[in-house]
């Protein structure tokens, strides 16, 4: 079938048109303002601060006694992922996980396979918090796809938001399949 | 009357609800612009993508190679359908091979244009839409009335109802939040339980074998990485050439679609999940014919994002129904000609050529343009009743003529003028149904000319 | 500079004193202006219910009877984007390029060609202005919504130029009113539920007459109005320019 296909293709496309060539458009606002102004518009909340992340202050934000994951060095985890199975992760409440970058104009931080012990854990857990370091929020997409390498992984992923719906009358509901809540965490 | 003509009316039977239909969709649109015009480069962008979309389909054939080739190598398993009932017949082999009893779903207007759903429940699969708005119509046993939003004609009342009886939830709620939460907790059951999942692809790029997919809920995600089998069909225009390219798209995609800056999850599958098995399926089912309609081929750079839809005045008052294919509005009217140019002939006619669509196109399809093509072309088919063709043509006979279009205008306007109202608006004066014919002044402008001002 | 003067079939039949504005302006303006008495119409109707090839004939008929003339001016955007756009099907000869490439609405001729800056004209009315697609999105006389670009209008940058004109803010500035040639009895239903809307539009913002570059809009909105008994005025642009009073 791939044959007839590729041949049917080949007697049917256009003349070759040129692939056009562009670099990274250039912005004129600050990186991290847009990027906590965006995070902000987008229903997730931003953590600004020198200080590393505390135990203290996760309970104080989603309550004490949380079943946790964490991917960074500051925090312990509860759980240990590969021990179990798959159905069983919707238990862990918090996940804390090390993003790589993040993109100012949208809100967007990208992660990828080496900080997952399962792909899943994004999106099952209730609550996601995302660490990313102040100097790796870049201005827009273009300057995210420069950073990144999308063949190094297998899986990868921008997340931009709690998961969200607006397919009833177009009404905003956080929270539908994935992650109840974003929180960002910017190490200044 | 036809067929679009006639469910629009139907649609528009019940005013109240096309005007809440029609300003729920305009508010979409005007979420658009203002993201739109927060990008400085917006036209530079769209003229961008179009410029790839254009390149990538002069080259269609090279990089579905280059895609397979890299997706092979990263372990994927690569299969190729060339139409919609192989697509069928290749996913339930796939999902025979691993005894597959359970299949989540997340959107893909792919397997709607398919039929792939009933195809698989015959067989006995149960399969279960995880995008909120699909699984609503799912249970509604409805098709999507819009590619991006598919229950957006329905009302929280109704969905309320529907959950009442699908879901149990309490007699007469209607809160969204409280809905939603329910369909939460009854699609994790089936996440969890799922032995296979399918999505569609948003972007396939040649570069990296890997498929890209944009998703709000995290449906597609929480679906795909529980169950150890993974499927993802693609209609073959879906590639991409580079990783780069993909920033252009992602700029565009959401922005145009819902009016948000990006989807909250942008997820790339490369490779399959550990112990996991993870099939791509590339779909041609008429793109390949398609691609070889000179005017029409660039309708395969639509990247789904339903602009067009929003814009659309006559979508909005008319419902996504009204079009009978699973890709409703402007763009489904210049894709189904090519599929059934007898039973579409209706569709390129749906349109008061506006323009509106063809400027939102973040791809910049000129959508406009193919519907008047599309209307030449059923013309000349012969799918227009005789009694417009033998009228046309009478008609270009006048307007050809000096002293014919003098003499018909003549008579044209004696009838207007003398003829009794109850005559002039007979049944057949479609025009006079709601609307005054014009009032016939007792000169025209060439009288008028003639008498004054001829410097001649 | 020898003008011709194009005046749309139903212009010339049902709306009479827009041709004489139109003709009238011209002049005042110093203008050459004449109304070749051959013409007909641009083959429009024809080619948008999809028998384009069957107005051959009124395509070369209108390039035989404009060809003459340095500029074809009509009041009117859709036929001129017509003439402009879809003559493409024509062999390309010098007639029919000349045809096409100098074929104009009048506001662009205002603008573009005669560069309007005053006028005498005094029009002390809440206007509605409403933007015909065909101009709108075909000759681009304005910026549409859709579009991130600087926003201009070239029929209001001319009547912006009368005296004690004011306008009122449409919610949806330039939605179509749902005329659409043919569209407009082949989708009866749809074509009168969107003018509807726009008539609503005016309305609610106190538009005390709709103004637009195109009459077969404003007929179609006048037609809805006055079966409705609620009238509110029609007008082109025009006629305002030209000094006619309400």
């Amino acid at each position: 079938m791939k044959v007839d296909i590729l041949r049917h293709i080949r007697a049917n496309k256009a003349h070759p048109l040129p692939l056009p060539e562009y670099t990274a458009f250039s912005y004129d606002f600050n990186p991290q303002e847009k990027f906590i102004e965006l995070m902000g518009a987008v229903g997730g909340k931003v953590l600004l601060q020198k200080e590393p992340l505390t135990l203290d202050q996760l309970s104080t934000l989603f309550g004490e006694g949380k079943s946790i994951y964490s991917g960074i060095d500051d925090i312990n985890s509860h759980v240990e992922v590969s021990k179990l199975k798959a159905h069983e992760l919707h238990k862990i409440e918090l996940v804390i996980l090390p993003a790589q970058i993040a993109v100012a104009e949208n809100g967007a931080c990208y992660l990828d396979e080496s900080v997952l012990p399962h792909r899943v854990l994004p999106f099952i857990c209730q609550h996601l918090i995302l660490v990313i370091d102040a100097h790796s929020i870049v201005g827009n997409m273009h300057e995210a796809m420069e950073k990144i390498d999308l063949s190094k992984e297998g899986f990868s992923i921008f997340i931009a938001g709690p998961s969200k719906t607006a397919d009833i009358e177009q009404s905003l509901v956080i929270g539908a399949q994935g992650a109840r809540s974003l929180t960002v965490f910017i190490k200044n | 009357m036809s067929k679009h003509p006639q469910k629009a009316a139907d649609f528009i039977a019940n005013e109240a609800r096309t005007d809440w239909h029609d300003q729920s969709l305009w508010v979409v649109r005007e979420k658009r612009d203002k993201l739109a015009k927060g990008v400085a480069e917006w036209e530079e962008l769209r003229e961008l993508a179009s410029q790839i979309k254009d390149h990538t389909l002069s080259h269609l054939d090279s990089y579905l190679e280059e895609f397979e080739k890299n997706a092979l190598t990263n372990g994927a398993k690569v299969h190729w359908a060339k139409d919609a009932e192989a697509h069928n017949q290749i996913v339930l082999d796939i999902l025979q091979r691993h005894q597959v009893r359970s299949l989540v779903k997340s959107k893909s207007m792919l397997t709607e244009e398919c039929s792939l759903n009933p195809f698989l429940e015959k067989q006995g699969i149960e399969v279960i839409d995880t995008d909120l708005g699909e699984r609503i119509i799912q249970m509604k046993n409805e098709p999507p009335s819009h590619i991006v939003m598919p229950a957006i004609h329905l009302k929280k009342e109704e969905i309320g109802e529907l959950f009442h009886e699908k879901l149990q939830t309490e007699k007469g709620a209607t809160d969204p939040k409280y809905l939603t939460e329910a369909a939460r907790q009854h699609l994790r059951s089936h996440f969890l339980q799922a032995d296979a999942a399918l999505s569609g692809v948003n972007f396939a790029i040649a570069e990296t074998g890997g498929v890209t997919i944009c998703t709000n809920e995290g449906n597609a995600d929480m679906g795909i990485h529980l169950a150890p089998l993974q499927i993802h069909c693609m209609g073959l225009e879906k590639v991409i050439p580079r990783q780069k390219d993909l920033g252009v798209f992602t700029r565009l995609l959401a922005r145009s679609a819902t009016g948000q800056p990006i989807t909250i999850y942008t997820s790339h599958h490369l490779k399959p999940k550990p112990g996991g098995e993870m099939h791509i399926v590339i779909v041609d089912n008429g793109r390949s014919e398609q691609l070889g309609r000179e005017d029409f081929r660039n309708s395969l750079k639509c990247i789904r994002c339903g602009a067009c839809m929003n814009t659309c005045p006559i979508y909005r008052r008319s419902g996504g129904h009204s079009y009978d294919y699973t890709v409703p509005g402007p763009i489904g009217s210049i894709l189904t000609p090519g599929k059934d140019l007898k039973k579409y002939s209706d569709l390129p006619f749906a349109s008061s050529l506006c323009g509106s669509c063809s400027d939102v196109c973040p791809v910049k399809i000129d959508i406009h343009q193919q519907l008047y093509k599309w209307r030449q072309i059923i013309a000349e088919e012969g799918y227009l009743p005789k009694s417009k063709t033998k009228g046309m043509h009478m008609a270009a006979k006048i307007l050809s003529n000096p002293t014919s279009y003098q003499r018909a205008t003549k008579w044209m306007r004696r009838i207007l003028r003398f003829l009794p109202r109850p005559l002039l608006y007979l049944n057949t004066n479609v025009w006079g149904k709601q609307r005054e014919l014009p009032e016939v002044p007792t000169k025209t402008f060439k009288d008028w000319y003639k008498e004054n001002r001829d410097e001649s | 500079m020898n003008v011709g003067l194009f005046i749309p079939c139903y212009v010339d039949q049902f709306y009479p004193q827009v041709g004489i504005a139109s003709l009238e302006l011209l002049r005042k303006l110093g203008c050459k202006v004449h109304y070749p008495a051959g013409q007909s119409c641009c083959g429009q109707p024809l080619a948008n219910s999809g028998f384009e090839k069957k107005a051959i004939p009124v395509y070369e008929h209108f390039v035989e009877t404009f060809a003459p003339y340095d500029y074809i001016v009509a009041p009117s955007g859709s036929c001129t984007y017509h003439v402009r756009k879809h003559y493409d099907i024509l062999p390309k000869t010098r007639e029919v390029e000349h045809v096409r490439e100098k074929s104009l609405d009048m506001a662009e001729f205002l603008v573009d060609v005669m560069k309007l800056d005053k006028i005498e004209s005094h029009f002390p009315h809440k206007v509605g202005l409403h933007q015909s697609c065909h101009g709108l999105r075909g000759l681009r006389l304005a910026s549409g919504s859709e579009r991130v670009q600087n926003s201009f209008s070239k029929i209001r940058a001319v009547l912006d130029l009368v005296d004690e004109i004011e306008f009122v803010e449409l919610d949806r500035k330039d939605e179509c009113c749902g005329f659409g040639g043919t569209f407009a009895v082949n989708e009866e239903a749809i074509s009168v539920k969107m003018g509807k809307d726009r008539i609503q539009d005016h309305k609610s913002k106190g538009a005390e007459v709709i103004v637009a570059g195109d009459m077969s809009c404003l007929m179609h909105l006048e037609g809805i109005m006055r079966r409705k008994k609620e009238n509110i005025p029609v007008r082109h642009f025009v006629e305002i320019l030209n000094g006619t009073q309400l």
